[in-house]
C-alpha cells in the first residue's frame, strides 16, 4: 500500500516563497503555482479495518502486521505535520508580504495624491502665467498702438478711409457688419469720426414693414440725422410702408439718386415724382414690364428739371416714346445727360436724341423693324453711345443704316453689340465705311456680341486704325451686355 | 532738379517733373521760382520719401487729378477697389509704413497716392468684425458702459443683416 504525497515539494516551495513573490514568475515554485497545488489523500483502508475492536496482536494478515502499519502511519503523520508547519510558515510569510505591499501601496497612493496636488498647483500657476503673458501683450500692444501712425492720421484722412469702406455701388440696408455702422463700433475716436462724416450716412436701401417698425424707424432716423442735410442716394425696397414714407417725407427734397422697383408704381400714387423729389438727379427703375409703361411714362414727365440720368434695368421692354406728341412730352427729357433705355419704334432712337439735346451718354437696347430710309439727324452733345441690337428675328434693320443717318460730331466712344446670330450683321466693310465717313474724333470703338461676322483680325484692326490713327479698337468677342 | 531734405537730414535730388506731382512742392516752386536751395520736409523721413519718390517716378507725366475730383464722392466710391497692379505691389508694405505714406501723401498733397493708401486701409477693414479690426490696428476698445449700451441700441435692428 502506498501513501501518496502532494505533487510538489511544499517545504522547498515555502522556503522560496519570498523570492518567488517578488521577481520570479517563471519559477515552478512560484506561490501562485503552489496555490494551485492539490493534496491527494490516499486510501488508508487495511485488511484489519474490517475487524475493529478485536485482538490482532498476534495475527498477521496479508503478511502485514498491525505494528508495521502503525509505524508507517507515524511516518506519514510526521511528514504531514512537517508540511503543515511549512505551509503555516508560508501563510505567515505571504501575510507579511501582503502587509508589506499594502504599506508600499499606501505610500504610493499617498505619493500620487501629493503629486496630484502638486500638479493642480502647477496647472494653476501655468494659467496665471498665461494670463500674465496676455496682459503683458495687451499692455505692449496698447503702448505700441500709442506710437502707431494711425493715431496721427488727421480726421479728414480717416474720413476718406471710411468713405472707401462703403459698399462700392450697391445700396444696402443698414447692417452692423458693414460701414458705416461697423466703423462706429471700434473705438471712441473712430466712432466720433464716423458719426461726424455725413457722407457716410447718405446712401441706403430703405425697406421696413410693420414688424419691428420702432427699431427700424430709430435706425433710419439715426442715419438721416447723421447725413446732416446732404443729398441722399436711396433705393426703395419691396416693403415700402406708409410709415416708412412718413419717416422719409421730411427728407424727400434731399433725394438726389433713387433706385426704385417698378412694383412701386403698381397701385401707388405716382405723384411722388411730381412734388416730392425736387432735387432728383438720377432715377433707375428696376424690373419694368409692358403693363407699367404708361404709369411710368406719366411719372417721368413729372420729374424735376434737376434730372440728369434715367435708367431702366434691365433695358426692356421697349419704351415706345414716339407716339406721344412732342408737345405732351415733358421738358425733363431735355435735361437728361445719361439715358439707358430700350426702344423699337421706327426712328425711335433718332426721336430720343431729338428729345434729349443735352445727352452725353446713351446706352440703348434697340430693335429696328423697318427698311425705309431713316431721316438724318445731328446730335452735338453725345460723347458715348452704346447700342445693343436685340435678339429678335423680326427686328433686323442693320446698324449701318442707323449710323448712316446719324451725325455725332462729339462722339468719343462707340460700342456696338448684338446678342443674336439671327440679327443682321454689321460687316467689316460697314465698319470701315462708318469710320471713313466719320468727321468726329472717335477715340474708342468697341465691337462685340457678334456685331460683325468675324472676330476682328489684326489686319482689320490695322485698317480701322489707318482710317483714324488715334482710334483704340476693343473686341468684346461674343460678350453680351 | 529739386533738392529735398528729410526730417532725418537726408538730401534727395529729384527731377522737377517727378516732384511736382506733389501739389505742395509744385506751389512752393511756383512761389519761389528757380532756386538751388533745398526744400526742408520736416514731416517726412528719408525711408518714407524714398517710397514717395518711387511712386511719383512711376506716375511721372500722368495728368494730375482735378481739384473737384475728390468732391465727387460717388465717383470715388466706384473706384474703391480699383487699385492698379503696380500700385498694389508698391503699397504692399508694413502697416506703419503704409500709414506713414498716407501721412506724407496728405502733407505733400499727392492726391492719387493718398487715394491708393486710403483704399488699401479701407480694403483691410472691409469684411472684418470689430474685434478683428481692433487686433489688426492695435486699437483698444475704450467705450464706456454707457457708450456700449448706446451702440447696442443703435445696432439692434441692423444686427447681422
Amino acid at each position: 500500500m502506498q501513501t501518496p504525497h502532494s505533487e510538489f515539494n511544499i517545504s522547498g516551495s515555502v522556503s522560496d516563497m519570498h523570492q518567488c513573490t517578488t521577481n520570479q514568475p517563471e519559477n515552478n515554485n512560484h506561490p501562485f503555482q503552489l496555490a494551485r497545488s492539490q493534496v491527494i489523500i490516499p486510501v488508508f483502508e487495511t485488511p484489519y479495518s474490517k475487524f475493529p475492536n478485536t485482538d490482532h496482536s498476534t495475527v498477521e494478515l496479508e503478511r502485514q502486521s498491525v505494528v508495521n502499519i502503525i509505524a508507517q502511519r507515524q511516518q506519514q503523520l510526521d511528514t504531514v505535520l512537517y508540511e503543515l508547519s511549512a505551509l503555516e510558515a508560508a501563510i505567515d510569510n505571504v501575510v507579511s508580504i501582503i502587509a508589506e505591499r499594502r504599506q508600499q501601496l499606501d505610500a504610493v497612493v499617498d505619493e500620487i495624491s501629493d503629486l496630484q496636488a502638486v500638479m493642480d498647483s502647477v496647472k494653476n500657476l501655468y494659467q496665471q502665467v498665461v494670463e500674465k503673458k496676455e496682459k503683458i501683450m495687451q499692455s505692449m500692444n496698447l503702448h505700441k498702438g500709442l506710437l502707431s501712425v494711425l493715431w496721427r492720421l488727421p480726421t479728414e484722412v480717416l474720413s476718406q478711409i471710411f468713405n472707401h469702406c462703403l459698399p462700392e455701388t450697391k445700396l444696402w440696408p443698414p447692417s452692423n457688419l458693414r460701414a458705416p455702422m461697423l466703423l462706429t463700433r471700434i473705438c471712441q475716436r473712430w466712432r466720433e469720426v464716423a458719426v461726424g462724416t455725413p457722407d457716410l450716412w447718405c446712401r441706403m436701401y430703405v425697406q421696413a414693414d410693420d414688424r419691428g417698425w420702432e427699431q427700424a424707424a430709430f435706425c433710419y432716423d439715426l442715419w438721416l440725422k447723421r447725413s446732416r442735410g446732404r443729398p441722399l442716394s436711396l433705393e426703395f425696397g419691396y416693403h415700402y410702408s406708409t410709415k416708412l414714407r412718413s419717416l422719409l417725407q421730411p427728407h424727400m427734397s434731399r433725394i438726389k439718386f433713387l433706385r426704385v422697383s417698378s412694383d412701386y408704381f403698381r397701385g401707388r400714387s405716382p405723384q411722388l415724382f411730381a412734388t416730392d423729389l425736387p432735387a432728383l438727379q438720377e432715377l433707375t427703375i428696376l424690373g419694368m414690364i409692358d403693363h407699367d409703361i404708361p404709369t411710368i411714362a406719366q411719372s417721368i414727365s413729372r420729374l424735376p428739371s434737376t434730372m440728369r440720368s434715367l435708367k431702366f434695368i434691365p433695358m426692356g421692354p421697349f419704351f415706345d416714346i414716339e407716339p406721344l406728341p412732342l408737345s405732351s412730352v415733358s421738358p425733363v427729357w431735355a435735361y437728361l445727360t445719361d439715358v439707358q433705355i430700350a426702344v423699337c419704334h421706327p426712328n425711335a432712337l433718332l426721336h430720343l436724341l431729338q428729345l434729349c439735346p443735352n445727352l452725353s451718354s446713351l446706352n440703348a437696347h434697340v430693335g429696328f423693324d423697318q427698311r425705309e430710309p431713316m431721316e438724318s439727324f445731328t446730335h452735338t452733345k453725345l460723347q458715348s453711345l452704346c447700342i445693343l441690337q436685340v435678339h429678335d428675328p423680326l427686328l433686323t434693320r442693320p446698324l449701318s443704316d442707323l449710323f448712316n443717318a446719324l451725325s455725332l460730331p462729339n462722339l468719343h466712344a462707340l460700342e456696338a453689340r448684338r446678342n443674336s446670330r439671327n440679327a443682321s450683321s454689321w460687316s467689316h466693310e460697314d465698319v470701315k465705311a462708318l469710320l471713313a465717313r466719320l468727321k468726329w474724333p472717335l477715340e474708342t470703338l468697341t465691337i462685340g456680341g457678334q456685331v460683325t461676322n468675324l472676330t476682328i483680325t489684326d489686319a482689320q484692326r490695322a485698317e480701322y486704325v489707318s482710317l483714324i490713327p488715334s482710334l483704340k479698337v476693343v473686341n468684346h468677342g461674343s460678350t453680351y451686355f | 532738379m529739386v533738392h529735398l531734405v528729410t526730417s532725418d537730414n537726408v538730401e534727395f535730388v529729384v527731377d522737377k517733373e517727378v516732384v511736382e506731382r506733389s501739389v505742395l512742392i509744385k506751389n512752393m516752386l511756383e512761389d519761389v521760382g528757380e532756386t538751388d536751395q533745398s526744400i526742408p520736409l520736416a514731416n517726412v523721413s528719408s525711408a518714407v520719401l524714398r517710397k514717395v519718390i518711387e511712386y511719383c517716378e512711376h506716375h511721372r507725366g500722368e495728368p494730375l487729378p482735378s481739384a473737384d475730383a475728390d468732391q465727387n464722392q460717388d465717383e470715388t466710391r466706384k473706384r474703391t477697389t480699383d487699385i492698379s497692379e503696380w500700385d498694389q505691389k508698391f503699397i504692399t508694405v508694413d502697416q506703419e509704413m503704409l500709414f506713414e505714406i498716407i501721412l506724407a501723401a496728405n502733407y505733400l498733397d499727392i492726391k492719387s497716392l493718398l487715394d491708393v493708401g486710403c483704399k488699401t486701409v479701407a480694403n483691410m477693414i472691409k469684411g472684418k468684425t470689430p474685434d478683428e479690426i481692433r487686433r489688426l490696428f492695435n486699437i483698444v476698445n475704450d467705450f464706456t458702459p454707457e457708450e456700449e449700451a448706446q451702440i447696442k441700441k443703435e445696432n439692434e435692428w441692423a444686427e447681422d443683416r
